[in-house]
């Protein structure tokens, strides 16, 4: 459980990505993500997908763990796809749904939505996948049927551009999460915090001390297990006088909660005290400067990514412009 | 007893507390009118219970508090706002509590914490992590996280980062009481180790642990009531008592045999089974 809450999606083996500077990683996130944004070109797209793919193949990550990510993000990828296919009205009209809403069809999709929201509870797998089926088949409903008074009828077109912004829309989206992915899975927090710390560190020129914001993240991510066991300890000692988290009425339950919040809030200041104390009598001067255990070097990779990066940008902007042309 | 360089017809003197009085608000007085000379080197303990004011002293010392009175001098230099970065410098504190001193996220960063606000380089950062974790027996937990550690682990780690930072003088503020007695023992093992290089102030409220000090200073309602060698201090039972301590097993040993004779025999024997030296 902490393991999970220090290191978050981390996956500890020893890639080349693994192996990166986390300045180098950040920065090939941004220009990537960027690229994945101006592209315009379905083939393009998903020949760029094919190179992530690649990649993360050669991570040996397990893609099981992508997956993961994509199931996450499965209900916004598709609501975006269904959402573009139904108000895109431009490009050539492929083909028009005529769909009779009738009694008949009115009361079986009302008794079968009551029926969803009964079972869903205990559907554990393919949520999404098996409600999209259902909805498939009470448009199917409406498609075929015609008994029993009839009430409306509408129809759902579907239009070519709608078709190919869909599939844009969610291609882009799955080579972010790809990208986004592979850098929480390949990099500590703390590393990235190292990374977002170093990378930043000349806006301390214009005034924003990014140093004090890196060690409020990092004494973040040390005292969140800490915390987290205190929060147990206090959960126990609670219950063991009678406090009950699970069950009541909302409001008892809200009652039931102060008896958690204000001692872990009573706690954390006491602690936040002692370690500034502690911080303090080592040396610490907040915004002074300060030298890191962690010296980051740019290598011979690092470099090579980059590069490959900037070459990415540079080919996707060259193809933008070419076929504006 | 104690050794003393003289320098300009005064004693050299690492740490000087001229008349200081620290008060929370008006009915809390937590330091009366103290002062005090610590010499350099020296391994001094100081004794007393809860609110007796010896915490409060620490932190004046290190300059996390300020006094409303008096004067405090560390290595020749006043205290106050401008001196205190320099002055911090020289010393380390190692507090009560393993968990709230612990800022790294790793053992290592939490040693090298104070290091990098010293602005000391990589190299030498690692160097002495490698040396002082040697030293407190923590070389081989060096990637581990706090809560996979012990208290006493813990407080070893935080023993290790204020070492690494190489200060004149060291102040444990009751750094074994949050420890079971198994922690205790590996970190008492790690001052000892400690002794005789640096100036340390020892502040404890157990007078077991301050037996092999230098000198003992007991504290009571904010005032210092005792200051010698052990041996001195620990034979004013009354005012021991005075200040809510407990004096040693053997002594109340010694105490009763003196009283009764020998004739008590099964508390005499009840008392050496409690008795730390048997344990």
């Amino acid at each position: 459980m902490n393991d999970k809450m220090v290191f978050g999606q981390y996956y500890p083996i020893n890639s080349w990505v693994h192996r990166l500077d986390p300045r180098a990683k950040l920065l090939s996130v941004l220009i990537l993500m960027i690229s994945v944004f101006l592209i315009d070109s379905i083939y393009i797209l998903l020949g760029f997908l094919g190179i992530l793919f690649i990649i993360v193949i050669s991570t040996r990550i397990p893609i099981g763990k992508f997956i993961n990510s994509f199931k996450m993000m499965s209900f916004v990828l598709v609501l975006t796809f269904i959402i573009q296919i139904l108000f895109r009205k431009d490009g050539d009209l492929l083909i028009t749904f005529n769909f009779q809403l009738t009694y008949f069809s009115l009361m079986i999709i009302v008794v079968t939505l009551l029926l969803w929201l009964l079972v869903s509870k205990y559907i554990k797998y393919f949520k999404l996948l098996i409600f999209l089926i259902v909805l498939g088949g009470l448009m199917a409903l409406q498609y075929y049927t015609n008994i029993w008074g009839h009430i409306v009828s509408y129809h759902i077109d579907i239009y070519s551009r709608g078709l190919v912004m869909g599939s844009y829309v969610v291609l882009r989206l799955l080579g972010v999460l790809v990208i986004s992915s592979l850098l929480t899975f390949s990099t500590k927090p703390t590393e990235l915090n190292n990374g977002l710390d170093r990378l930043l560190s000349p806006l301390k020129k214009i005034g924003i001390k990014i140093s004090i914001l890196s060690m409020m993240i990092s004494i973040a991510l040390r005292f969140i297990p800490t915390l987290s066991l205190e929060a147990d300890k206090i959960l126990k000692a609670q219950a063991s006088r009678g406090a009950d988290f699970k069950e009541g009425s909302l409001k008892q339950r809200i009652g039931q909660i102060v008896a958690l919040i204000v001692p872990m809030f009573i706690i954390s200041y006491k602690r936040a005290y002692d370690l500034a104390d502690a911080m303090e009598a080592r040396g610490y001067i907040p915004d002074n400067d300060r030298t890191s255990i962690y010296v980051l070097k740019y290598r011979f990779s690092d470099v090579l990514t980059l590069l490959f990066d900037f070459l990415v940008l540079g080919l996707t902007i060259f193809l933008k412009v070419a076929y504006a042309i | 007893m104690l050794k003393y360089c003289k320098l300009n017809g005064d004693y050299m003197s690492i740490i000087e507390l001229e008349n200081v009085t620290y008060k929370y608000n008006k009915k809390n007085i937590a330091l009366d009118n103290v002062s005090l000379r610590i010499e350099k080197g020296q391994f001094v303990c100081i004794l007393g219970h809860n609110g007796s004011g010896k915490s409060t002293l620490a932190k004046i010392i290190v300059g996390l508090l300020e006094a409303q009175s008096g004067k405090t001098i560390i290595d020749g230099t006043v205290l106050n706002e401008e001196t205190i970065d320099k002055v911090r410098l020289k010393l380390g504190i190692i507090f009560q509590n393993p968990d709230n001193q612990f800022v790294g996220v790793t053992v290592k960063d939490d040693i090298a914490f104070g290091l990098e606000n010293r602005l000391i380089e990589c190299e030498e950062m690692l160097r002495r992590i490698d040396k002082y974790s040697e030293m407190v027996n923590m070389k081989e937990f060096l990637d581990k996280n706090p809560e996979n550690l012990s208290g006493g682990q813990k407080q070893r780690v935080a023993i290790a980062g204020v070492l690494a930072c190489e200060p004149e003088i060291i102040i444990f503020d009751e750094a074994t009481s949050m420890l079971d007695p198994k922690g205790v023992k590996e970190v008492n093992e790690a001052i000892r180790k400690l002794k005789g290089n640096r100036t340390i102030i020892y502040i404890t409220h157990n007078l077991n642990e301050a037996l092999d000090s230098d000198r003992v200073i007991v504290m009571n309602k904010g005032k210092i009531v005792l200051d010698g060698t052990c041996e001195e201090v620990f034979s004013q039972k009354e005012i021991l008592k005075e200040s809510s301590l407990d004096i040693l097993d053997h002594m109340k040993l010694i105490e009763m045999i003196e009283k009764e004779g020998l004739n008590r025999g099964k508390e005499i024997e009840n008392i050496l089974w409690q008795s730390t030296y048997l344990k």
